[in-house]
């Protein structure tokens, strides 16, 4: 007969106790801060020099490209950077190719824009969805309020709001602020705006999930700016001065982690330390067999 | 979304009830996790409906009612009547007799995408970081031998071309001795996977933690 050890014991655990581990070490930091330390990443602090450079009343491009399910990375970046747009006296243009971009940043952003004094149609306009990405940004390089049918996500015109004041084609952007948790995000604006030249400077804001292709395009240059995840956008709330949803979220991801890791660690040595049992049993079979 | 404006009075009103109905169907998504129960399946065909229709609200308000009451109506742009019925063709799929319709758009589509692809801009991005990956083995800084950032170029590229390696000869033109260069290129393209696969894992803790915030937060006000 197999004998049972420790490491049998925990392989045939069940899972939905793992479960509730993760949750506990989740829910306990969102209830009780610990406060871990965050360490800052040059291409945050890089992005936060960038965006502190441009000179006021500049045009800012705002990529809402997100969905709900992004939310929980996304927002924090997303409201940080519009908080940041906004003391910086940038007009900041928020556009959006994903169904429910637009509306979910105006969801997250309206509660912050109306507690600082922005105001509508001069400090910052949503443009609304807009189907066919591709078309709309070729023509937003000659024409981008003719790109946009002239209409705002209420349906009032664009030409008439004093936020649009100067802004004629993409070029005119100073900078464009992207979320991008897939397609279209980043890689978009990048081939349609920041390859044909109208817009050096592209600030990417990828999901967790997407940091690793957002990292390539930070590092070969063809994106100025990174904040990447939940982590990124922590960093990115201290380092404006403002700590918000991501910092104290980061607690509870760094639990997280911690017991997924340790999951990892404590599930590959039971693995090996039972196949090396199951070996052993085998030999001694052998052996006593011959 | 265009030509939809609640009265916020009425957004606020409905809200705390809208974060209620949520988190139940939250739960109802989560129970799944216990065992399978009619309550997940309940919970899973609403999200299915309403995010079908929401789409379709979405895409009718944003796309279709401005391209018909504002282009065409106000702006007199009548030609958008021809991507419209081109549109309109793909509906032919259904149909067995007619089916070969449907394929116009769909050809129209796939050239277009396919032209665009064409372009020299779209090679852009891949010219950018092929120059950038040709990086010093050799870097000075401030007149001053830098040998961590040689070391850190020197492995970049040698893994560049390890994995080129992999790829080009996949048919195992490396014989004899050649043959390390294949196992380094594999435990190259494992170190660049379980980096994805660990920021996959980070994403799908930020997600629970986003829902987690939304329980105890927007609805239980906890924090």
């Amino acid at each position: 007969m197999e004998k049972k050890t420790i490491w049998h014991t925990m392989a045939a655990v069940d899972v939905r106790f793992l479960y509730i581990i993760i949750v506990i070490a989740i829910v306990i930091p969102l209830l009780n801060p610990i406060g871990l330390p965050l360490v800052f990443l040059d291409e945050v602090i890089d992005t936060v020099a960038l965006m502190r450079s441009i000179p006021p009343g500049s045009l800012v491009y705002f990529g809402a490209e997100c969905a709900a399910e992004n939310s929980a990375e996304l927002r924090p970046p997303a409201v940080a950077g519009a908080r940041l747009m906004y003391e910086l006296g940038h007009r900041i243009i928020i556009g959006g190719f994903w169904p429910d971009g637009c509306i979910l940043v105006r969801q997250w952003l309206t509660p912050y824009f109306e507690e600082m004094g922005a105001v509508y149609g001069e400090d910052y306009v949503i443009l609304g969805y807009r189907a066919s990405v591709t078309s709309i940004l070729d023509t937003a390089r000659d024409n981008f309020i003719l790109a946009f049918s002239d209409r705002d996500i209420n349906g009032d015109r664009l030409s008439s709001m004093p936020v649009m004041a100067g802004l004629n084609k993409a070029s005119d952007f100073a900078y464009c602020f992207v979320l991008s948790p897939g397609g279209p995000g980043t890689g978009t604006y990048t081939t349609a705006w920041r390859a044909t030249g109208e817009v050096d400077l592209i600030i990417d804001v990828p999901t967790g999930s997407m940091y690793n292709s957002a990292g390539n395009n930070y590092q070969s240059g063809l994106t100025a700016g990174l904040i990447g995840g939940l982590n990124g956008g922590a960093q990115f709330e201290q380092l404006i001065g403002h700590p918000g949803e991501a910092t104290r979220s980061m607690d509870a991801q760094s639990m997280g982690h911690f017991a997924i890791i340790t999951f990892l660690v404590v599930g590959n040595i039971g693995y090996f330390q039972i196949r090396r049992m199951e070996e052993q049993e085998k030999e001694a079979i052998k052996s006593g067999g011959s | 979304m265009a030509g939809v404006n609640v009265p916020t009075a009425i957004v606020d009103a409905l809200t705390p009830w809208s974060t209620t109905i949520g988190v139940i169907c939250l739960i109802g998504v989560w129970s799944m996790l216990y065992k399978e129960n009619p309550f997940y399946r309940a919970c899973e065909h609403a999200y299915v409906g309403s995010a079908a229709a929401h789409t379709l609200v979405t895409t009718y308000a944003n796309t279709i009612k401005p391209g018909i009451q504002m282009n065409m109506a106000q702006n007199g742009d009548y030609w958008e009547i021809i991507p419209i019925l081109l549109g309109c063709l793909i509906y032919f799929q259904p149909i067995r007799q007619y089916n070969w319709i449907s394929r116009f758009p769909m050809a129209f589509w796939v050239g277009y995408n396919a032209g665009y692809s064409l372009t020299l801009r779209v090679a852009m991005p891949l010219f950018t970081e092929a120059r950038r990956t040709m990086l010093p083995f050799f870097v000075i800084t401030d007149g001053r031998f830098d040998l961590m950032t040689s070391i850190n170029n020197i492995v970049f590229t040698g893994v560049v071309v390890l994995v080129l390696v992999y790829f080009i000869f996949s048919r195992n033109v490396i014989q004899g001795k050649g043959v390390f260069l294949n196992r380094w290129a594999r435990i190259a393209i494992m170190i660049c996977f379980g980096a994805g696969f660990g920021n996959g894992v980070a994403n799908r803790v930020s997600l629970l933690i986003g829902r987690f915030n939304y329980v105890l937060s927007d609805w239980l006000k906890l924090y």
